[in-house]
């Protein structure tokens, strides 16, 4: 048990309470939590980039081993047929994963406030690159893949004259508040966007897959039905890529990376929440709870897709 | 239906057919009709997840709830082993269904 009679202990305290008072007008409330969500930003932006990078891969895979287990000729030409989207499609995209980053060290840079002309070049540097990407997407806007893309980075712009002009200001506070609650509508049209792009990808290779499970159960039971005549080290050996293709399977259902997207969106709408608050203890409670949520199911996912990629 | 749900919908069938195929021999009249549908229905994941579509528009709307009620409609027949018949005529009765939104795409 504490003994508060003890000058250090009486210090712990009254540091404390200084804390909480000031979290109503300094960023010192944002500080920690906005750090949990720069993390989990970061883990989820980087699940979604594997998902979206290897989605031509995928493609392309499904076709080689369907042609094989078919007994059919593979042709290049038809591989590069399977691609879904154009390098610049899957860049464009990579971009628009980037400016969640941005986004994120934007707010963790003004959380912890300690440079203020550091911050208003981020926040400028923020506004160069979605001005850049708003260009980008007009640029393809002519490809209906792109067009979810186009409605919902433009508005990003909006939020980012407003913050730098406030950070250059040296109102780190009301920059940050700023930040957060333009940002609201532009991130959760964003993170809608990319949330559909990322169950396609899911999806395309949940199908391939799925179908990979009966090759490979095709394969032990053409070899079991020949009875007396099977080879036994055959069996073995297509027994163990059942059981592999199924520790697979059992994976990827982890590895959902709409999952830490959905939270991305859930814990937005927790700091929007408290960048409304009056930011009392309980606000903060709340929000730091939401955070440490929100990390919780970013590090699942990514895990998930970890232990994938080692299989 | 959001168009992610559709997706995700269609990814499901796929994934209870190839449960279903991997009890079939292949070469079986049997498993390529069901091979031959999963391949269609596979095409057709492919072009709705690069498809635009309105989901406000009232066609739309009512396709997919038919797509709905269809995949509804083969839930526990397509784990049957004994009514692979019937599975067949729901799955070509659903693949038609996708087709329909598929032309639905802006």
């Amino acid at each position: 048990m504490l003994n508060m009679k003890r000058p250090t202990h009486r210090l712990v305290l009254a540091s404390l309470l200084i804390s909480i008072f000031l979290g109503g007008c300094t960023t010192a409330g944002y500080r920690a939590p906005v750090a949990q969500f720069n993390e989990a930003a970061t883990i989820v932006v980087e699940t979604s980039r594997i998902y979206i990078t290897q989605v031509n891969r995928v493609e392309r895979d499904k076709y080689i081993d369907e042609q094989a287990a078919a007994g059919q000729p593979i042709a290049l030409r038809e591989i590069e047929t399977q691609s879904l989207l154009t390098p610049d499609d899957i860049a464009l995209r990579l971009n628009a994963l980037d400016q969640l980053t941005r986004y994120g060290d934007l707010l963790l840079k003004l959380a912890n406030s300690d440079a203020p002309n550091a911050i208003a070049k981020q926040a400028e540097g923020l506004g160069k690159a979605v001005e850049q990407l708003s260009t980008d997407v007009n640029a393809r806007s002519g490809r209906p893949e792109n067009k979810g893309f186009q409605n919902a980075i433009g508005p990003v712009t909006s939020i980012v004259s407003q913050v730098a002009r406030l950070a250059a200001e040296r109102k780190i506070k009301e920059a940050l508040d700023t930040a957060v609650k333009r940002g609201e509508k532009p991130v959760t049209d964003l993170l809608d966007v990319l949330s559909e792009e990322t169950i396609a990808a899911y999806e395309r290779k949940r199908n391939y897959l799925s179908r990979s499970r009966t090759w490979a159960v095709d394969a032990y039971n053409e070899e079991a039905r020949k009875g007396e005549r099977a080879n036994r080290e055959a069996l073995k050996k297509y027994a163990m890529q059942i059981k592999a293709q199924l520790d697979e399977w059992d994976t990827f259902a982890a590895a959902r990376p709409q999952e830490s997207l959905a939270a991305f969106a859930e814990a937005h709408v927790a700091l929007v929440a408290y960048a409304h608050s009056q930011k009392t203890p309980k606000d903060l409670n709340e929000f730091v709870g939401e955070m440490e949520r929100f990390l919780y199911r970013a590090k699942k996912v990514e895990q998930a897709i970890k232990k994938l990629s080692n299989l | 239906m959001k168009k992610s749900e559709l997706v995700r919908l269609i990814g499901d069938v796929l994934t209870e057919i190839d449960v279903l195929a991997s009890g079939l021999v292949p070469g079986t009249a049997e498993r390529k009709r069901l091979d031959t549908l999963r391949n269609g229905l596979d095409a057709r994941q492919r072009e709705v997840v690069k498809a635009i579509f309105n989901e406000n528009n009232k066609k739309y709307m009512a396709v997919t709830t038919q797509i709905n009620n269809a995949n509804q409609e083969m839930a526990g027949t397509l784990q049957d082993l004994k009514k692979v018949a019937q599975s067949l005529d729901l799955l070509t009765k659903f693949v038609g269904l996708v087709d329909e939104v598929v032309s639905l795409a802006a």
